[in-house]
Parts: structure tokens; C-alpha cells; sequence
């Protein structure tokens, strides 16, 4: 992302200010420190260093030192404790093979985890590897991995095939209100808001507020749930389902892993634990029938962290990917810690107030798998019928973007270049071309016993979050960016790939040196943004699946971070503005004429020279009715706009500009539309007004 | 300059003190001046670039891509950092789990020269986008190179970024 003025200045103020290095610091001091410290190991440091031998290691290391001089420092790179458990191959493989031998259910899974676990055991904790077992993870990581439900806030979108969800819903005869912006029709996704036309409901931190909406657009704070008892900035925000009389909550949970208690061959009892933070994926129901007092009705909890999830035929399907914390096991032995891997290598799930336990092996799939590092868990739960006990299933294969129809999910997992002992092992797609990373894709079916793995496949690059990903017909189809490797050049792409997740299809090379800042795929058009000073707009012909090629190109100032198509060979694009030389951070919404993709022009553009406030989420984007969208698009003095437009003649007209509460909360703000009233929500509170009419009517604050 | 970086990276990597010092020595101002910004305080920057510098050392065999010295040095640093937010008080016996959950005291007494509107701005961030903004204001990452780091994607680490900026925009406005 180019950088915008403010991080230019932030930079130079950061870097210019008079510090000087102490002397400490300098070279020679800090070559004397190595000297006389650089070979002993301090015992707090290492991840599976056995808490009672410290003291004699350190006196070891010591002596070695004195008697030994400089050569010791080369000999003593090594964590002495390797040497001492410097058990070979074939006894550590013995070890293996009698763990494995100990559980039947488990073998497939506990063999291919141990033989994993013990490549990187000897491996000495490499920096550099694979980001699932970094030596500083194991050590320094002792709060929760810093990954974040970040679906809200990532850059950008592409469409599907389905058209975006009709503004409104008829509810009773005479309410019509707005709902979430998504990305397949029948299929609705979590959000901070929602609204049934007579309450708004919204998640603020931990709690959520119910609030009653009149006619005449006046609100009454109804009752607050209060989700859980601290405030988890990290994963922030939860979000939300409405169904029928239920409030369905996806939170995350941490706990810690319990100590395992082993004894050793020789009849020693060993400490063992994993002392990573759990984290777990929380779903959980109230029954809203009263709306004054909300009764929490079922819970339930899957091992690791939310990804996304989405709501379809009455079934709710929750993703998370559980990440096996090789590198925090802390043990006396490689037989200790095999037993620790064992332990905390099943992903688990729970319902109500049950405890958590293994997901059933017959339910997870495993496959021959070189990196068995996560695993995506999945469940389906009825929720006409929340009684029955939600359908759990896993496969050993990571997740962090989703794409969800009524009959499948495509989950997208990232893969970096990792090295092994010897040699570098370079992503690579099915079609054999190397990229610095690359990413596999899941394909999976929704059926009523849960999620049903398929086949997957492997392409290049990066996708941007679930509008990059799109299913029309028998294929599949991901717009993705990324390194090639041997040109060592950015470059855009598309695969189009069959119902058997081959590739079929493929267009290479799209805006060398772009980035991607957004796709949207409308039946046999894919729409993509990329950009590096200017903002091309590339259509993209997909008609024939196994020739994608590029139709039209138009290049403007600024870039779109949302598409969204308007009918009528129109395309709505928000994001940022600019020149021909750059971006400028201000907030834009662009009006394109795709009629004729070979002359694709810019019919209109409304810009407010005001910081962009619009993160790319397309759940910031709301469709009021056939002509009318809304958009929080920016901010002035501290108040968050939202601006209602409409697209008519081939032109934008701004209806009306409408400020959230004070206090900027940055990709939290939403527009709701009931009737003829207009409610702004945010973290602070919701303004309310009458539609067409500036003027607030009512606040309330949160 | 990248030659004699990885002459000087192998030389180290054999035990050579005074290699590794020179190789530091290139990178000497900008780690401080990251754990400066990111502890606040001059003593615990100094403590934390010691440590990193003693923990890159004790493991520099390991580092099979010199190119990538900078990046693992700056990821070895942040990671103390972090730690030391964590658990200022320094212990010498292994930490037990509670003790790692155990929430930081309130450091004060503060000698940190650089401005204290800036220094507020970045305090208003929490440890994971403060790092962030550290990395790629004063390690001038980019948000792929940022991914690896913290094992993010860097679709996250643009969004964190963005909006770390411009809560830190409106803290100095």
C-alpha cells in the first residue's frame, strides 16, 4: 500500500528526532557483551529446556568456556540440551511409533503430527521457517497469536455470481428496512448491526444494545447483553446473526491447555505441558422473543480462532482453524513432548456446558501431509432446531478466507516459501509455476451432516478476502496477486477451475507491479482493480472457461476498494482518490459505464476531499432500493458521514450527508434504513433521521 | 555493501564476535530506535537490544538467508520488546504460566526524551498495532514483509495499519 502522506510525515518525525545511540550499544561494547556472555544460555529463553537442570547447564556452559576458549563458542551454537536428548533417528522414531501404537482412533492423525513434530524438534526451532513453528513464537508468544477476525476490515471485494441482496425486506405489511450487505444472495453473513424494521441491534465492545426504533425515529434503549466480561481488543469486533427470534453471537475464548503427566521409560515422572493460549471459537444464541430480557439459550465452542461464517437454509456454518502448537510444548524429553503433541494435536469442540472433546476421527481428514501445522474446523448447526447437537467436522488444511454458496464453501489458506534442512521448499501452483506465496484452496460441501471435504487445489498468490473468490456454473473461479518467483515480479491473475478443483483456465501477467485492490465477479465478468499510481479497471471475459482474457482497460486517478455493480451495465466503485502520480487518502465513489467492456468509461465520480473513512468492507456499503445506495464514506472534524446517493441518468446524486456520533469508530460505522428513517450507528451511539431530512431527530449514546 | 553483509553474516555465523559486531553495527541505530519507541523508556531499549542482539548471536548458525538478517533481527526484537511490556520485572528462573499471564504493573518514571505527543499517540495503540506501526514507520517494512513477522496476512496488516494511523492521526490533530 502506497503510503499516504500522514505515514510519510509520521516517518520522517519518527526518524528525525535527536536520538542518540548509548554507549552500551555501539559495536564494541555490544562485541565485548557477546564475548563474555554469547555462550551462555539463559535458561528462561528456551522453549524445552528442563526447568530443573538449569543450574547445571549453566555451570557446564561455563566451564566449557573457560577451558575451552573460542572454538567452544562454535560448538556451543547449539542448545546444549539437544545434545544431551540427542537421541538418534531410529530411537526417536521408535518413540513415535509407540505413541502412535497406544490409541487406534487417533494413529492416522498422531503419526503424521510426530513425524512432522519431529522433523522440527531436531530442527533446532529455525527462525526462518514455516511461521507454525518459529523458535520466538515458542518463547515470546505467551499471549494469544495475533490474528484477528479481520474479515471486517481487509481491503477488498469481488462479487459473485448472485446479485447483491435487495435493500429491502418486507417484514410486516409497512416495514421495510435495509440488511447486510452480501456477497451471494440466500446466503447472509455476520455483522455488528442488524435489524428486523423495529429494533436495531448492535455490538459494542462486549455488549450488545437493543434498541427500539418508532415511526417517528425515536429510540429506547431496550436491554444490553453482555457478552463476556472483558473487553478483547485484539479480537474486536464480535459479530452477529438475526434469526427469526434468536441473536446468534460469534465470539473467541481463550484458556489454557491443561499439564499432561507422564512418566519416561524410566519410570520418571515428567512435567509436560503446552503453555500456548487457547483459543477457541464461541457461538452463541439468545432468544430475543422478549426483547427487555434475552435469555442466553445454547451455546457452543470449537478449538480455534474464527474465520468466518455465513447462514444458509436455516443452518449456520461456522469456520475456524485450529493451529497444533508445536513449538509451545514444553517437556523434559522428546518422549514428553511427543505425549504433549498427542494431547493437544485433535481439534475439539463442545456443546453447552459440556466439556470440550475430540472431534471423532472418523470426521477429520487428514492427508499425507507435509506441514501438518492447522487444521480448519468446521460446524453446521440446524438452527430451526438448535437441540440437535451441531455437526462437527475438521480436515488438516488451513483457512483464512471464505467463500460460501448455498451448497459449498471454498476456503482459502495462504502458503509461504518455507525452508527445510537442506533446501528450499517454493510454493507452487498445480500448473507448476513457482510463486513466493501461493495459496490452496478447499473445496468443501454444506450438507446436513456438516461440512464435507472435497478436493482442493493449489494456485498463485494471494487473494484479497471472500470477493476474490466466485463460483458461476461448474467452476470456480479466484482472482489472486502475487510474487512470481523467478521473475521476482508482482503481478495479478485468474484461474478458472473445474467442479474437481483442476485448473482449466488461467490468465497470467494481469498489471505487472499492481496490486490488486479489487474484483468483483458478475456471472461471466470478473471486474478488477489494481493499482500502483493510477487505477486500472480490467473486465475480464470469462465466458469460455478455459480462455479468460481481458477485454477493456480504463485507468483513472485514486483506486476502488469496493465494486459494486448497479445494473444496467453500471458499476459502482468507493475507495480512494487521487492524481496520475498517487493516491492522496481522500474518500471517492466512482461511476463506471461497463455497457461496452472494449470502452469502459467514467460516467461521473463524487469525491469530498476528506480522509477516506470507507475500509473496503463491503458491509459498510448498504443498498437502500433499486437506485439508492449508502455508504459511510468519510469524515470531517470528527464526524463520521455517511452519504446517501443515488445513481440515475448515468450520473451520482447525492441525496443527503448524515453525521455519525462524535468519535470516529473506524470501520464500525453503519447506515440502517427503516421506512423513511435513517439511523447512523457507530460505537458511540446511533443518530437518528427522517429520510431526505438533515436534521437529527434523536440520539442516543451506547 | 549486500556482499560484504553476507562475508560478514558467514564469518559470524562461525563464532566471529567482531563479525557479527560489524554486522549489528549497521543496524545498531535503528533497533534502538525501535525499542525505544516501543518501550518508551531508554533504560528497557537498551536492556531489550542487548538481549535481541545476545539471542541473535546465540543463533546466527541458524540463519540460512543472510538477506534476511534484517527481518530476523527486527522480528528477535520485537519479540523482546513485547516480552519486556510484559513481564518488566527481570527473573532469572524459568517463567511458570501464571507468571506469564500475570498483567504488567504500571511502569512511570519516564526519561524518554522524543516528543511526548507522539510517544502518547503510539501508547493509545494496543501492543499488536503498535508494533505494526513501528515496523513499517521505522523498520520501513513493507505489509507482506510485516506478515511474516507476526504471522498475519497482510491483507490484516493494511487494515491494522490503516486504522492504527488514523487513530494515531487523530490523537496529534
Amino acid at each position: 500500500m502506497k503510503k499516504t502522506d500522514f505515514e510519510k510525515e509520521l516517518s520522517q518525525k519518527m526518524s528525525s528526532e535527536e536520538i542518540t545511540l548509548p554507549e552500551s550499544l555501539s559495536a564494541e561494547n555490544i562485541e565485548k557483551l557477546i564475548n563474555e556472555k554469547g555462550s551462555i544460555i539463559e535458561p528462561k529463553r528456551i522453549v524445552s529446556f528442563p526447568k530443573k537442570n538449569v543450574a547445571k547447564w549453566i555451570s557446564v556452559a561455563a566451564t566449557l568456556v573457560i577451558l575451552i576458549g573460542v572454538a567452544a563458542v562454535v560448538g556451543l551454537g547449539n542448545l546444549p540440551v539437544e545434545k544431551a536428548n540427542q537421541l538418534n533417528d531410529e530411537e526417536q522414531q521408535q518413540i513415535i511409533e509407540n505413541h502412535v501404537a497406544q490409541t487406534s482412533d487417533y494413529s492416522e492423525i498422531h503419526k503424521t503430527v510426530l513425524s512432522y513434530y519431529k522433523e522440527i524438534y531436531n530442527r533446532n526451532y529455525d527462525l526462518l521457517t514455516d511461521s507454525d513453528d518459529g523458535f520466538f513464537n515458542g518463547i515470546f508468544n505467551f499471549g494469544s497469536k495475533d490474528t484477528a477476525a479481520e474479515d471486517i476490515a481487509s481491503g477488498n471485494s469481488s462479487s459473485s455470481s448472485a446479485t447483491g441482496t435487495l435493500a429491502t425486506d418486507t417484514e410486516s405489511a409497512s416495514t421495510q428496512h435495509s440488511t447486510t450487505n452480501t456477497q451471494v444472495q440466500g446466503v447472509d453473513e455476520a455483522d455488528i448491526v442488524k435489524t428486523d424494521g423495529k429494533y436495531i441491534y448492535y455490538i459494542v465492545n462486549n455488549t450488545i444494545n437493543i434498541v427500539e426504533c418508532d415511526e417517528d425515529a425515536k429510540m429506547k434503549l431496550v436491554s444490553k447483553i453482555k457478552l463476556t466480561d472483558y473487553i478483547d481488543y485484539d479480537f474486536y469486533p464480535s459479530e452477529m446473526y438475526l434469526y427469526n427470534d434468536n441473536l446468534i453471537v460469534l465470539l473467541r475464548e481463550t484458556s489454557e491447555y491443561q499439564p499432561v503427566s507422564y512418566s519416561n521409560s524410566n519410570g520418571v515422572v515428567c512435567d509436560c505441558m503446552c503453555y500456548a493460549v487457547k483459543t477457541d471459537t464461541v457461538v452463541k444464541c439468545f432468544d430475543i422473543s422478549d426483547r427487555a430480557n434475552p435469555q442466553e439459550s445454547f451455546t457452543h465452542k470449537l478449538t480455534g480462532e474464527y474465520i468466518s461464517s455465513r447462514v444458509t437454509d436455516g443452518k449456520l456454518i461456522t469456520v475456524a482453524q485450529f493451529r497444533i502448537p508445536y513449538d509451545s510444548v514444553l517437556a523434559d524429553d522428546f518422549d514428553g513432548a511427543c505425549e504433549v503433541v498427542k494431547d493437544v494435536c485433535v481439534p475439539e469442540y463442545s456443546v453447552g456446558d459440556g466439556e470440550l472433546k475430540k472431534i471423532p476421527s472418523d470426521r477429520i481428514k487428514v492427508f499425507d501431509e507435509k506441514n501438518p501445522t492447522c487444521y480448519t474446523v468446521t460446524s453446521v448447526l440446524n438452527l430451526e432446531d438448535m437441540s440437535a447437537e451441531p455437526k462437527v467436522n475438521a480436515f488438516l488444511g488451513g483457512a483464512e478466507e471464505i467463500y460460501c454458496t448455498r451448497e459449498e464453501i471454498f476456503v482459502a489458506e495462504t502458503i509461504y516459501m518455507t525452508w527445510t534442512n537442506s533446501e528450499q521448499i517454493i510454493a507452487t501452483d498445480d500448473l507448476g509455476n513457482k510463486y513466493e506465496t501461493s495459496t490452496k484452496v478447499h473445496k468443501m460441501n454444506i450438507t446436513d451432516d456438516g461440512v464435507e471435504y472435497v478436493a482442493s487445489a493449489t494456485v498463485g498468490g494471494m487473494c484479497i478476502n471472500q470477493f476474490s473468490m466466485d463460483k458461476h456454473g461448474d467452476y470456480f473461479r479466484i482472482a489472486t496477486n502475487g510474487w512470481d518467483y523467478n521473475v521476482a515480479e508482482r503481478k495479478t491473475m485468474v484461474y478458472v477451475l473445474d467442479k474437481d478443483m483442476k485448473i482449466v483456465g488461467f490468465l497470467d501477467n494481469i498489471a505487472p507491479e499492481e496490486q490488486m485492490k479489487s474484483a468483483r465477479f458478475m456471472g461471466d465478468v470478473l471486474y478488477l482493480v489494481t493499482f500502483m499510481q493510477t487505477d486500472p479497471l480490467f473486465v475480464v471475459d470469462l465466458s469460455d472457461p478455459e480462455n479468460p482474457e481481458i477485454k477493456g482497460e480504463l485507468k483513472i486517478p485514486g483506486f476502488s476498494t469496493y465494486l459494486h455493480p448497479a445494473g444496467d451495465g453500471l458499476l459502482i466503485g468507493v475507495g480512494e482518490g487521487g492524481t496520475m502520480t498517487g493516491t492522496d487518502g481522500t474518500a471517492k465513489i466512482s461511476l463506471f459505464d461497463v455497457s461496452d467492456p472494449y470502452n469502459l468509461k467514467e460516467l461521473d465520480n463524487y469525491s469530498t476531499g476528506s480522509y477516506a473513512y470507507f475500509t473496503g468492507n463491503h458491509k459498510e456499503f448498504v443498498v437502500v432500493d433499486e437506485n439508492t445506495y449508502a455508504v459511510a464514506l468519510y469524515y470531517d472534524h470528527s464526524y463520521g458521514k455517511l452519504v446517501v446517493f443515488s445513481v440515475t441518468d448515468g450520473g451520482i446524486v447525492i441525496d443527503d450527508i448524515y453525521n455519525a456520533k462524535t468519535g470516529t469508530t473506524y470501520g464500525k460505522t453503519r447506515g440502517v434504513f427503516i421506512n423513511d428513517n435513517v439511523y447512523v450507528v457507530n460505537g458511540t451511539g446511533i443518530i437518528s433521521y427522517k429520510n431526505g431530512n438533515e436534521t437529527p431527530v434523536h440520539e442516543i449514546g451506547f | 555493501m549486500k556482499n560484504d553483509l553476507t562475508k560478514l553474516i558467514r564469518e559470524a555465523q562461525t563464532g566471529n564476535s567482531k563479525a557479527f559486531a560489524t554486522v549489528y553495527s549497521f543496524y545498531a541505530n535503528d533497533l534502538y530506535r525501535f525499542a525505544l519507541w516501543y518501550t518508551g523508556k531508554s533504560d528497557d531499549a537498551e536492556d531489550c537490544v542487548q538481549e535481541a542482539v545476545l539471542i541473535a548471536f546465540k543463533n546466527i548458525a541458524k540463519l540460512r538467508k543472510p538477506s534476511s538478517f534484517k527481518s530476523w533481527m527486527f522480528k528477535i526484537l520485537s519479540n523482546v520488546c513485547k516480552t519486556k511490556l510484559l513481564n518488566p520485572a527481570d527473573r532469572l528462573c524459568t517463567v511458570s504460566v501464571d507468571e506469564i499471564h500475570e498483567t504488567a504493573s504500571d511502569v512511570s518514571s519516564d526519561d524518554f526524551t522524543v516528543s511526548a505527543e507522539l510517544k502518547a499517540a503510539l501508547d493509545s495503540l494496543s501492543p499488536e498495532e503498535k508494533q505494526i506501526v513501528l515496523l513499517s514507520v521505522i523498520g520501513r517494512y513493507k505489509s507482506s514483509e510485516i506478515a511474516e513477522i507476526m504471522e498475519m496476512k497482510s491483507g490484516s496488516v493494511r487494515s491494522k495499519l490503516s486504522r492504527s494511523l488514523e487513530k494515531m492521526r487523530e490523537q496529534l490533530q
